[in-house]
């Protein structure tokens, strides 16, 4: 097992009210597994994700990753193991607008720690997203697609222990949602990358290999399908 | 750092014209900041070159109780040389003795009050080499009753080289006495006063003028060593004594002032410059709370989110202050060589400061490090709290779609 949330809550304050993003959640993520979470928008997908990706910490239960409770370290802590166990895929993309493609890739592994040989994992990891001839183009000069697949290379290069993305398709229109998740199954499939993400697009859902379904904070099914 | 350096860098770029505009306000205060302190230099340095090269050299003796104002020459009060002063002197260096004293320079129906300088044409050019004069015509032939006059005296007058003048003065015991003289020198001097009101006569001609006998107003001596130690030597021997920086103080106190209000100007400046430093350092970091985020979900730590953001303050300052420098810095060096030329406007104005009518300012390499340094730390600090501010920001949200 990877990660694991444990009789998790996380709740918001608004004004005077609480808002109760999750309602006490028990869900965990193995090894090779490429699992879509589902469900309702405020359903509390995004807020799981985070949670399973060490950016922020529940209001009560408990948190593994490794095996480690991540549920109470510090900011620096949490940081440290994101940079090194976590990739990131986002919804918009989020490369950083002032490096160029390999350098973009190149600041994950730099954060990770990684000293020597960074150029020549970076540029593989390019490559393997089918992007080698772009390795020196900003992000304003890539389609969104190509973008989402530096986002891609970007989580992969540094070879973590999970890749979480929240609503990876969202922002590409439906051949390149396809073709990023098509992508992301390929790298799942040829190199047991482990694959966690939210969708609301039953496109997403049917090429996941497992569904966990959210309602109002709570996981309301959990179905895992034949290999597609 | 390196990395970081790079990416503030680039940062800086996405904006230019903020950039830019929050740069100027650095680049104005370290300019003007280098430019101001080159040019109050450079008037320090005139008021003791226009001292040193006309009458003080670099250290003044008048006798006990002479006015030290600049303002009358009474000749009762100048006195002979007593033989054991002299020989001090001599000891001290090369020196020369003057006597100043008031006439009425008569050319047909004009006259105008002076100020003459008897000196002695064998001494007076070893303390007072006179490199940066210059005469139309020539000096004074001893005995020929010649007469060198200020420059702006001689067009006052109408007097040319060749000019038959009268000088009238009272003498030493109170008569009043008159002698012909012709203008041979037009003089330029280091001092717009004397340019003014001045008029150089050998003792020769001076003494049965003005019947000075040996009396003499000031000692003029060029040092070999240090002022104040030959000054404390001399005391008590029947003449007074001020060095060169005593002679300029009251000139000198208002450069001091100068200063003062340049470095009020320069702060107000650089305070400027800080708040729209620490203002664009804010929006940028307003604009980029995604991808603070992102930076931060991809591991980044806090404290390196702050030092990107004060690079970005501190770069902008660097480069904004280094152009300043280099703008500040060349017109001084420039204005060093070329000097700035005044004459045109003392003349219109009439000025009789005790100042040469040629301004070179003073370039200091400490002074470009000093403002150079102080423009970029202001931008830095001002970026510190922005920047705190930007390292706050939760890796959370960088997920959030916008
Ligand atoms: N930072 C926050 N402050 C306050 N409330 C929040 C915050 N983040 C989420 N919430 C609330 O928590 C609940 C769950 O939100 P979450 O973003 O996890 O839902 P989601 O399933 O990802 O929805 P969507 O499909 O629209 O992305 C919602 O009611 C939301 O309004
Ligand atoms: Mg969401």
């Amino acid at each position: 097992m990877i990660c694991q949330l444990v009789g998790v809550t996380k709740s918001y304050p608004m004004g005077d009210l609480l808002v109760q993003a999750l309602r006490g959640v028990n869900v965990s993520v193995g090894a090779g597994e490429f699992t879509v979470f589902a469900g309702p928008s405020g359903s509390g997908k995004s807020t799981a994700l985070n949670l399973l990706g060490c950016l922020d910490r529940p209001t009560s239960g408990e948190v593994f990753l490794d095996g480690q409770n991540v549920a109470t370290l510090s900011d620096d802590a949490l940081g440290a193991v994101r940079a090194r166990r976590i990739g990131f895929i986002f919804q918009s993309f989020n490369l950083i607008p002032v490096l160029t493609a390999s350098e973009n890739v190149d600041l994950a592994l730099r954060l990770a720690g990684v000293e020597g040989s960074r150029a020549e994992r970076v540029e593989k990891a390019l490559t393997e997203v089918g992007l080698k001839d772009y390795l020196h183009r900003r992000p304003s000069q890539l389609s969104g697609g190509q973008q989402q697949r530096v986002a891609i290379a970007r989580a992969l290069v540094k070879s973590p222990a999970i890749v979480i993305a929240d609503e990876p398709t969202a922002n590409l229109d439906s051949t390149n949602g396809e073709a990023i998740l098509d992508l992301m199954r390929q790298m799942n499939e040829e190199k047991g990358v482990t694959f966690l993400f939210s969708t609301h697009d039953p496109m997403v859902m049917a090429r996941a290999k497992r569904v966990v379904r959210l309602k109002d904070g709570e996981v309301v099914a959990d179905e895992v399908r034949a290999p597609s | 750092m390196s990395f970081l350096l790079a990416i503030a860098g680039r940062n800086l770029l996405r904006n230019t014209s903020r950039t830019v505009i929050t740069g100027a306000a650095v680049l104005f205060g370290v300019g003007l900041s280098i430019l101001g302190w080159g040019l109050v230099a450079g008037l320090d340095e005139n008021v003791l070159r226009a001292a040193r090269t006309t009458y003080a050299a670099d250290l003044l003796l008048r006798p006990d109780g002479y006015p030290t104002d600049g303002l009358t020459y009474p000749l009762a009060d100048a006195a002979p040389v007593p033989a054991e002063l002299a020989a001090l002197l001599d000891d001290l260096g090369p020196w020369t003795a003057r006597t100043a004293f008031a006439a009425k320079l008569v050319n047909g129906s004009d006259a105008q009050r002076i100020t003459v300088w008897a000196y002695d044409g064998e001494r007076d050019p070893l303390v007072f080499p006179r490199d940066g004069w210059k005469v139309q015509g020539r000096w004074p032939t001893p005995g020929a009753n010649e007469l060198a006059v200020g420059h702006s005296l001689a067009r006052l007058l109408a007097l040319e080289e060749g000019t038959d003048v009268v000088l009238q003065t009272r003498t030493r015991d109170g008569a009043i006495n008159a002698n012909n003289f012709r203008v041979v020198g037009l003089v330029r001097s280091d001092n717009a006063a004397l340019d003014n009101l001045g008029a150089w006569l050998e003792f020769t001609d001076a003494v049965p003028l003005a019947l000075l006998g040996d009396a003499r107003s000031h000692l003029s001596v060029r040092l070999r060593g240090d002022h104040a130690e030959a000054a404390s030597r001399l005391a008590g021997k029947g003449f007074q004594t001020s060095t060169l920086e005593q002679e300029c103080e009251d000139l000198l106190a208002l450069n001091r002032i100068r200063r003062k209000s340049l470095s009020i100007v320069v702060g107000m400046i650089m305070l400027i410059a800080a708040v729209g430093i620490a203002n664009t350092v804010i929006m940028a970091a307003f604009e980029r709370v995604r991808e603070v985020g992102t930076l931060l979900a991809l591991g980044m730590r806090r404290r390196d989110i702050r030092v990107l953001f004060m690079l970005e303050g501190g770069v902008m300052g660097l480069s904004a202050g280094l152009m300043g420098a280099l703008l500040g810095g060349g017109a001084v060096a420039h204005l060093q060589r070329k000097g700035i030329d005044l004459s045109s406007a003392v003349d219109t104005l009439g000025g009789s400061m005790a100042m040469s009518t040629m301004i070179y300012t003073q370039f200091s390499w400490g002074v470009v490090g000093v403002a150079l340094a102080f423009g970029t730390t202001v931008s830095v600090l001002a970026a510190l709290w922005p920047a705190t501010w930007a390292s706050r920001i939760v890796p959370a949200d960088a997920v959030k779609a916008d």
